[in-house]
């Protein structure tokens, strides 16, 4: 019973956790390191529920570091510079410096996946792709992945 | 009749604010650029019972650090020193907080370890006074039944 107990709890927390529309894959992936020759001009990103594309806001800036991309720790690091200039981001609401423009396909709607076409492919540096989302269930969800072109 | 209304207002404040500081442990980080708070998530924990880490982060000004889910690592030490590390996410119920589950399986004393990195601060601290009950995590057979 207490098994039985304990079974249906840890079920009800991980419920909680792929509630609402997080992310679930991405192409370049989080945390990605790609080669100047691989540089994406399409970001491609899949979330768990629908989006409302209309009620969203997408925002892919580069994030100036020192960084050894070797380091073990480069990842960690990285995404904690990131989380900076995501709040900085999304405290704005015109461009900030150096944000890298793209158009959404679809541009509306409501879809679990859909893809940022850039205008040309990413110069090699580390980038971060922040969102204020509306998750189809209603939520707000802000989130960020981060990602680096090697030189 | 304000004035009593402020008065309870102000007291309910005052138990919210102390219950918080008994249940959590923080600790001073980056020459105290930063706060890292720590306790259980469930109180009070119980062995057999889903619990985890309670984490937040704050910068000098008391504001809460997001974001950080992939810049934290976290583990739990159980009172006979084995190791789990959690798999730290934001608290989707509490903003600025992260979690991890895990399950006390025997009555004791734990101890979390946390570290990571926030802006430029590097930082491991470990948090061995999280609840300040002794032991922290309580037999759950007190509480079972049949």
């Amino acid at each position: 019973m207490m098994r039985r107990l304990l079974a249906v709890a840890l079920l009800a927390a991980l419920s909680l956790v792929s509630a609402h529309a997080h992310l679930g894959a991405s192409d370049p992936t989080a945390d990605a390191v790609v080669p100047a020759a691989e540089a994406p001009s399409v970001i491609t990103l899949e979330f768990t529920e629908g989006v409302e594309l209309a009620f969203s806001t997408f925002r892919l800036v580069p994030i100036d570091h020192e960084l050894d991309v070797s380091d073990d720790t480069f990842a960690m690091r990285l995404n904690a510079l990131a989380a900076q200039k995501a709040a900085e981001v999304l405290a704005v609401r015109g461009e900030v410096e150096g944000e890298i423009p793209f158009e959404l396909q679809p541009a509306r709607g409501t879809v679990e996946q859909f893809e940022m076409h850039l205008a040309e492919p990413l110069a090699p540096g580390s980038y971060v792709l922040v969102w204020r989302l509306l998750s189809v269930d209603t939520h707000v969800i802000e989130e960020f992945i981060t990602f680096t072109v090697a030189p | 009749m304000q004035i009593r209304s402020k008065l309870l207002n102000a007291l309910l404040a005052l138990f919210v604010l102390s219950g918080f500081a008994l249940a959590h442990q923080s600790k001073e980080v980056g020459d105290g650029a930063y706060r890292v708070v720590v306790g259980y998530l469930v109180n009070p924990a119980y062995s057999g019972q889903l619990n985890g880490i309670d984490l937040a982060i704050r910068n000098a000004e008391g504001e809460p650090m997001m974001g950080l889910e992939r810049s934290i690592l976290a583990w739990v030490i159980a009172p006979d020193g084995t190791e789990l590390q959690l798999t730290v996410r934001a608290n989707a119920d509490k903003e600025g907080w992260y979690t991890g589950n895990f399950i006390p399986t025997v009555a004791g004393n734990y101890t979390f370890r946390v570290s990571g990195f926030v802006g430029q601060v590097e930082f491991e601290e470990l948090f061995d006074e999280p609840a300040h009950n002794d032991p922290a995590v309580m037999d759950g057979a007190a509480i079972s039944l049949p």
